[in-house]
């Protein structure tokens, strides 16, 4: 479960990261930068094997389409089963094995949590059959085809960011309901890449009025402020905290790119209009860049999500026959004592030691013929939780944790 | 130092050894590099790297210079740069014996005698050249004729360029004149046609089949370089198949010889065959329906009965085959596999930068595309998009320039002509003193004397004007005749900001640095000269910045402002921002024009890799907002008769060492001028032997070439590689400057023409010249001396 204090510090990596991303502001040195991790995965040779969305090499899983998603611990732990086999997959290409210093692996982290907050280009032809099935033609022209009980969709500049549509689809939903009801029309809903490709088609046949313009990602602490002011958290809770109406949005609601989660927003409306009606809330309406900044607010509350139980490390810590070689109590063994290298570290410090020394632990468990221990997400927080956590001398434990 | 050619021809062992030990070209270049202040060899000190952009030819390639101590060693491709992906052209690997050359200008030289030798120049210091330049110019501002000024220009890419139309703007002048041969007819076929005035960039990587009416791109493209890394990707790995490439010319070149198939064709019938084809796909009911109906003009009305109709009427494949001397079966075939290709792609005749080729082919083959559907499509005909710092801010010209510019230009070109720049009717002009008298001249990044079309009345111009200057690192041609020869840097010595290449589908941005701590000689940047005049004539409001690193820096701050694009990387980098954009975001990898301008000078430049296909409003700019299959023009073209008359057909090509005019000032370049017949250090003439037999003529004999107008003597090549009928000469050679290696070698075929023009173009027609050829006589002609 997320704590305060993880949230904050999950909040200022990534933060960070899509206010780089974002281009708006940067200090040097901070951790978590995907520009710099997206550097890294090149210079790491990730690209070699990975590709992002069909760019790099075919030998391992393409890194935007794979099930490598989710949190933090999600992709280190996808990162740590895969090692066992990408160091013999390496060694057959004579590639060496990356290792990572100082806040490297925290980069390329950042940069491969970030390939999920952006949306692929959508599929326009599929986009222009989706027009139809879901009667926005029915009120909306573009070209000679459509109603004229709507705005002209062709009349946005071409090449439109997809949040600025999404907002402009949001915030016309009460008279867009209001009138598909009276024509007896189903309310449109979206699922998989359906609002991407409708997105693509729209996008593609306004004029262009200016230079391109692009869209960069939204401001999440912005975004955490609107999210109360538009009573979003009167509903729904982020990781338990906030209300309980509506689903917690930490859990799969996230699931999924920006514009993705900007439909799953437009699918709730019935459900959640009503429940604002009953509880004498208006609908909310969004303007300039707020829809943006709660979808970044959203995605920077999952880096570090986990549902890992405080007392579950020791366990796993058995299971997984860590302690055969570092001792049952840290004390070092076959491995270095534990108690004195990632006692008190950082979440990113011990996943990169854990990388590091990956491909020697390797050879010894295969001397002695332990299988590759591999963790879910879960397990992997908690083990790094107690291996920092357990062996600290009591005043330098962090204070119990508490839910906010 | 004067090396005589032989002596220098055996020489050439020596240069080659040195340059692949990393040298400077052996001891060839001792005496140069003597002079320098570099002890001779081996260089000491520290090694570094630098990064610059070549600008041996418009390509634009991004380099690194491999330094030891003071000396360049080696310049090689930047592996990051998107126009030279690491790799170089021959041109771009003598760019170090281009910076040591032994006959670089050192310090400006003022003109004391007759035109055309350097004997008639003094050094002069660059107080007194640009207090003389200034004085002249305030003169002209003083009697409210700054109209009266004119800039001469060979490109518009590089920063000393748009310091100089800035410059040329603020202070008043409408004549901002640009010569520009490789570009202009292909840019004509797509103003024509789709109403924008860009040169069309085909997608070579992008397509799975390409038929090239003449296009020697794999030689002597706008961008080589480019050019040769796309057919790379179009053959071997950007599609599962591998490219068909098909060639179409009278002269078996590179290109067609790089071919699956070459298929020789009679001279002057591109048009005639492309519209055959394009017959065909219509006759066949291939051609992209969906395309012609929703965004064409002109295919089914129209003069003539539109487009169908003209090709239904003209070019049926028997009339095609008779004028073209391919069979119809073999246009039937080509037709079908163009027009069944998933992505197939035609490319129109373009010989080279000087040789642009004529606007009927260009418009033919233009139309072909459009038929099958190629416009703005991957693999296709795209445009590339404006860099942000292509055009300057506008500014407020005052009312002395403002009355200027309203001036008609003096070569009848500019918005409301087809042409972008008209030399010869400048020449004209400058002659005439009509319509008004041209006071000063400045010429920079071309020689016109030696490339125009119209040699002796270019030659007169000249002793029109007052004041010519010359910007050069050699002197050239032009240079002689001129009044101050201003020395430029070599493009290792000085800043640099070049945007993206002409034929080039995407915006980009190289930085050079100065690759030396101090320039060898006493040059200086044409940036540089311009802001010095700027505040000299009180224009500094104009053109404020101190020096060109300062205009430098400006530049990527308003580069930084656009908003798009990323710092060149990878490819996985550019797949990265493509991907991004395409989905309307944009994450550059920086934050500040501050950390732009770094992270380009660590890495060579910025781009934009993202292409936003099927823009219509931004591609299709016809007052009908459609594609204009122009049946108007292609019943003028249907109408004209392309046989060869009254002798043999003259096919100019430009190989690449020497395309533009450039390259033969350079010993390396002159051993390398064709890989094909191994030709050295004089200009051939290449003749079927059938002609040759008729002509008397053997392999390896002196022959003359003869218009109505002039004649020059070449080496004879009986070869099967040039159609019969034909003699196809290389332009290059023949100059009255570029220095010891290049004065008086070969010769220059472009004096045959007598300026022809194209009538629907009014563009030079360097392919109508026909030629009479015959034995030289044993003891008058020889090369250099003229009848």
């Amino acid at each position: 479960m997320s704590s305060a204090p993880r949230e904050r510090g999950a909040l200022a990596v990534i933060l960070t990261a899509l206010l780089l991303a974002a281009a708006t502001a940067h200090a040097a040195g901070i951790i978590g930068d995907p520009a710099r991790g997206q550097l890294l995965f090149v210079s790491k040779k990730c690209v070699e094997c990975h590709a992002v969305r069909g760019a790099g090499g075919r030998i391992g899983p393409d890194l935007g389409r794979s099930s490598v998603k989710g949190s933090f611990y999600e992709i280190v732990a996808a990162m740590w089963n895969h090692a066992q086999t990408m160091d013999e997959k390496m060694k057959e290409l004579r590639l060496i094995r990356p290792q990572f210093e100082g806040t490297e692996l925290s980069d390329l982290l950042a940069f491969l949590y970030f390939l999920n907050y952006f949306d692929e280009p959508g599929d326009a032809k599929s986009g222009k059959s989706l027009f139809a099935e879901k009667h926005c033609i029915e009120c909306h022209a573009i070209g000679k085809e459509g109603g004229r009980t709507g705005p002209r969709l062709d009349a946005f500049p071409r090449g439109t960011p997809p949040l600025q549509l999404a907002q402009r689809l949001w915030n016309h939903g009460p008279a867009m309901v209001a009138m598909m009801h009276t024509r007896n029309l189903e309310v449109p809903t979206f699922r998989g890449n359906e609002i991407l490709d409708l997105f693509a088609y729209v996008r593609g046949q306004g004029q262009r009025r200016a230079p391109r313009t692009f869209k960069s990602a939204g401001d999440p602490i912005k975004g955490k402020q609107t999210f109360v002011s538009k009573g979003c958290s009167r509903c729904h809770a982020v990781f338990g905290r906030g209300g309980s109406i509506g689903p917690d949005l930490g859990r799969a609601e996230l699931q999924g790119s920006v514009t993705q989660l900007a439909g799953r927003m437009w699918n709730h409306w019935p459900a959640m209009s009503g429940a604002m009606q009953s509880m004498g809330m208006s609908t909310p309406v969004f303007h300039d860049e707020e829809l943006a900044d709660v979808f970044a607010y959203l995605f920077v509350s999952r880096y570090d999500a986990d549902n890992a139980s405080a007392d579950q490390g020791l366990t796993v810590y058995r299971e997984k026959r860590c302690s055969s070689c570092h001792g049952p109590r840290g004390e070092g063994g076959i491995g270095p004592p534990l108690s004195r290298i990632t006692a008190g570290q950082s979440k990113e410090e011990i996943a990169r030691r854990m990388w590091n020394h990956a491909s020697a632990m390797s050879v010894r468990m295969n001397d002695r013929q332990i299988p590759w221990p591999r963790f879910s997400a879960d397990e992997l927080a908690a083990l790094i939780r107690f291996v920092s956590n357990e062996w600290q001398q009591p005043a330098a434990r962090p204070a119990a944790k508490t839910k906010p | 130092m004067k090396i005589a050619r032989r002596k220098f021809i055996g020489l050439m062992a020596g240069a080659a050894a040195g340059a692949a030990v990393g040298g400077t070209g052996g001891r060839i270049f001792a005496d140069a590099l003597a002079t320098s202040n570099q002890p001779l060899y081996p260089p000491r000190g520290p090694e570094q790297f630098v990064l610059s952009v070549c600008t041996a030819c418009p390509g634009g390639c991004g380099v690194r210079a491999r330094r030891i101590g003071d000396r360049i060693v080696k310049v090689e491709g930047n592996p990051l740069h998107p126009i030279s992906g690491g790799r170089l052209c021959p041109k771009g690997q003598a760019a170090l014996q281009a910076l040591y050359h032994p006959d670089r200008l050192r310090v400006p030289l003022r003109r004391v005698g007759p035109r055309g030798s350097l004997r008639s120049f003094r050094p002069a210091t660059w107080e007194a050249a640009l207090a003389e330049i200034a004085s002249r110019l305030r003169s002209i501002r003083d009697e409210q004729r700054p109209e009266s000024v004119v800039l001469l220009r060979g490109g518009d890419r590089d920063i000393g360029t748009r310091a100089a139309r800035q410059f040329l703007a603020a202070f008043g002048s409408p004549n901002d004149i640009a010569f520009d041969r490789g570009n202009e007819a292909g840019a004509m076929a797509l103003f024509l046609t789709q109403g924008v005035r860009a040169t069309p960039a085909p997608d070579i990587r992008g397509a799975d089949y390409i038929l090239s009416l003449g296009s020697e791109f794999l030689e002597a493209s706008p961008a080589p370089v480019y050019s040769m890394r796309a057919y790379g990707d179009f053959r071997q790995t950007h599609t599962a198949q591998r490219g068909k490439l098909i060639h179409v010319d009278p002269r078996l070149s590179i290109t067609a010889a790089s071919a699956d198939e070459w298929i020789p064709i009679r001279p002057l019938t591109h048009a005639t065959f492309a519209l055959g084809i394009a017959a065909a796909i219509v006759q066949e009911g291939l051609y992209d329906r969906e395309f012609v109906a929703e965004r064409g003009t002109g295919f089914e009305d129209g003069p003539g009965g539109g487009l169908r109709a003209i090709l239904g009427n003209h070019f049926s494949l028997e009339r095609v085959a008779a004028e073209s001397g391919v069979s119809v079966n073999v246009i039937l075939r080509v037709a079908r596999e163009l027009a069944g290709a998933r992505k197939g792609l035609v490319l129109p005749p373009h010989k080279g930068p000087l040789l642009g080729g004529r606007l009927a082919d260009h418009l033919a083959v233009h139309l072909l595309n459009a038929l099958i559907g190629n416009i703005d499509r991957a693999g296709g005909v795209l445009i590339a998009d404006e860099v942000a710092i292509d055009a300057w801010p506008a500014d407020a010209p005052d009312p002395v320039a403002a009355a200027g510019r309203r001036q008609p230009r003096l070569d009848g070109a500019g918005s409301e002509s087809l042409l972008s720049g008209d030399p010869e009717q400048l020449a004209r002009a400058l002659s005439s003193r009509e319509p008004y008298p041209a006071e000063v001249l400045f010429i920079l990044g071309t020689d016109p004397l030696y490339a125009t079309a119209s040699h002796d009345a270019f030659t007169a111009a000249l002793d029109r004007v007052p004041l010519v200057v010359t910007f050069a690192t050699i002197a050239n041609d032009t240079a002689l005749r001129s009044d101050w020869i201003l020395p430029e840097p070599h493009f290792l010595e000085t800043w640099n900001v070049q945007t993206s290449p002409p034929s080039v589908a995407f915006a980009s941005v190289s930085v050079a640095s100065p690759a030396v701590s101090k320039p060898l000689y006493d040059t200086r940047a044409p940036a540089d000269v311009f802001l010095d005049l700027a505040r000299r004539t009180g224009l500094q409001r104009a053109l404020p910045w101190q020096d060109v690193a300062a205009l430098s820096r400006a530049e990527i701050d308003r580069l930084f402002e656009a908003r798009r694009g990323a710092i060149v990387g990878t490819p996985f980098d550019a797949a990265w921002v493509r991907m991004m954009e395409g989905s309307g975001w944009w994450a550059p990898g920086y934050t500040s024009a501050d950390e732009l301008w770094k992270r380009t000078g660590e890495t060579g430049g910025w781009w934009d890799p993202f292409y936003d296909h099927g823009d219509w409003s931004r591609v299709l700019r016809t007052p009908s907002g459609r594609f204009d299959f122009r049946p108007d023009l292609v019943q003028q073209i249907a109408g004209a008769s392309p046989a060869v008359t009254g002798g043999a057909a003259l096919i100019l090509f430009e190989p690449l060492p020497i395309a533009g005019g450039t390259g033969a000032e350079l010993p390396f370049l002159q051993a390398l001028l064709d890989p094909g017949l191994e030709e050295r250090w004089e200009t051939w003439g290449e003749v079927h032997p059938d002609t040759a037999s008729a002509l008397h003529l053997r392999n390896g004999s002196w022959m003359r070439v003869a218009s109505a107008h002039e004649a020059i003597v070449v080496r004879a090549r009986v070869t099967e590689r040039v159609v019969a009928g034909a003699v196809a000469i290389p332009v290059g050679l023949g100059k009255r400057g570029g220095g010891r290696w290049a004065e008086g070698v070969g010769e220059n075929p472009l004096r045959l023409l007598d300026g022809v023009r194209e009538p629907i173009s009014s563009l030079p027609d360097f392919a109508a010249a026909t030629v009479l050829v015959s034995e030289a006589s044993p003891t008058g002609d020889r090369p250099g001396k003229r009848s």
